[in-house]
């Protein structure tokens, strides 16, 4: 059984829609993404150059949302694969 | 085969980890002696060791090992990361405790969770290493003085075998 996956392109656009004003860096090991005045370190590079989608494991994007504060609620609505909208969703 | 320190399969495991790390950045090498927080918890069909202290990175692995080797090797490629942009050892220093000690309410939460249902289920017949719950994390960033005596790399040393 695989597990649940994600395009960086979706992502993207939850991003957009759910954490205003953040932001990428590319670097040497792993693709940083801040937001808030908070930094997520691990988010997979993919083929890291060329603009190139590829996909993540879905619990990396969720456990992301929840590290830096992002909407839970929000990030579900974007994105369904993250599981469905829990009481506790902020 | 080791006993299990728990009377049941817990999905989430609330753990310290302790690393020391040497990293050389720009003009400066530095030691990263870190006491930090973290989850291991099941993702699907995976395992995941996911940050609490800090809060910034989850990685995951086939096994809890694996989970757990990884984390490591991604905390020392974050540290490396750091270093690689930082300027002096001073904006290295501020931007490693920046990393370290960020976190997140969701995730503060999930650690309480954690720690109360891996109360109830630890075993008190099995020796495990413990550390109490609510210890901060702790990160101590260190300039390395590098000894003129230490730092002979490139002077050979030949013994004969007798």
């Amino acid at each position: 059984m695989g597990a649940t996956s994600l395009w960086w392109s979706d992502v993207k656009r939850m991003l957009d829609l759910c954490a205003g004003g953040w932001s990428e860096e590319l670097k040497t090991h792993h693709r940083w993404i801040r937001f808030g005045g908070a930094t997520w370190l691990k988010l997979p590079k993919g083929p890291g150059t060329g603009g190139r989608d590829y996909e993540m494991a879905a619990w990396q994007v969720r456990r992301m949302v929840e590290g830096l504060a992002i909407s839970m609620k929000c990030a579900k609505t974007q994105l369904p694969a993250l599981g469905p909208t829990k009481e506790t969703d902020s | 085969m080791a006993l299990s320190p728990f009377t049941l399969e817990l999905d989430s495991i609330p753990l310290f980890f302790r690393y020391r790390d040497v990293v050389f950045g720009r003009g400066f090498a530095a030691t990263i002696e870190t006491t930090g927080r973290a989850l291991c918890v099941r993702e699907d069909d995976e395992f995941v060791m996911a940050g609490v202290e800090p809060g910034g990175m989850a990685v995951g692995g086939a096994t809890r090992e694996e989970a757990q080797a990884a984390f490591r090797k991604t905390f020392t490629e974050a540290l490396f990361d750091i270093a690689a942009e930082a300027e002096t050892f001073q904006a290295f220093k501020a931007e490693v405790e920046r990393f370290v000690y960020q976190t997140a309410p969701a995730t503060i939460d999930e650690w309480r969770r954690s720690v109360a249902a891996s109360r109830l289920a630890v075993r008190d017949d099995v020796d495990v290493p413990r550390e109490r719950a609510d210890l901060p994390a702790r990160v101590v960033v260190s300039h390395l003085e590098l000894a003129p005596e230490q730092n002979r790399i490139s002077e050979p040393e030949l013994l004969v075998a007798a």
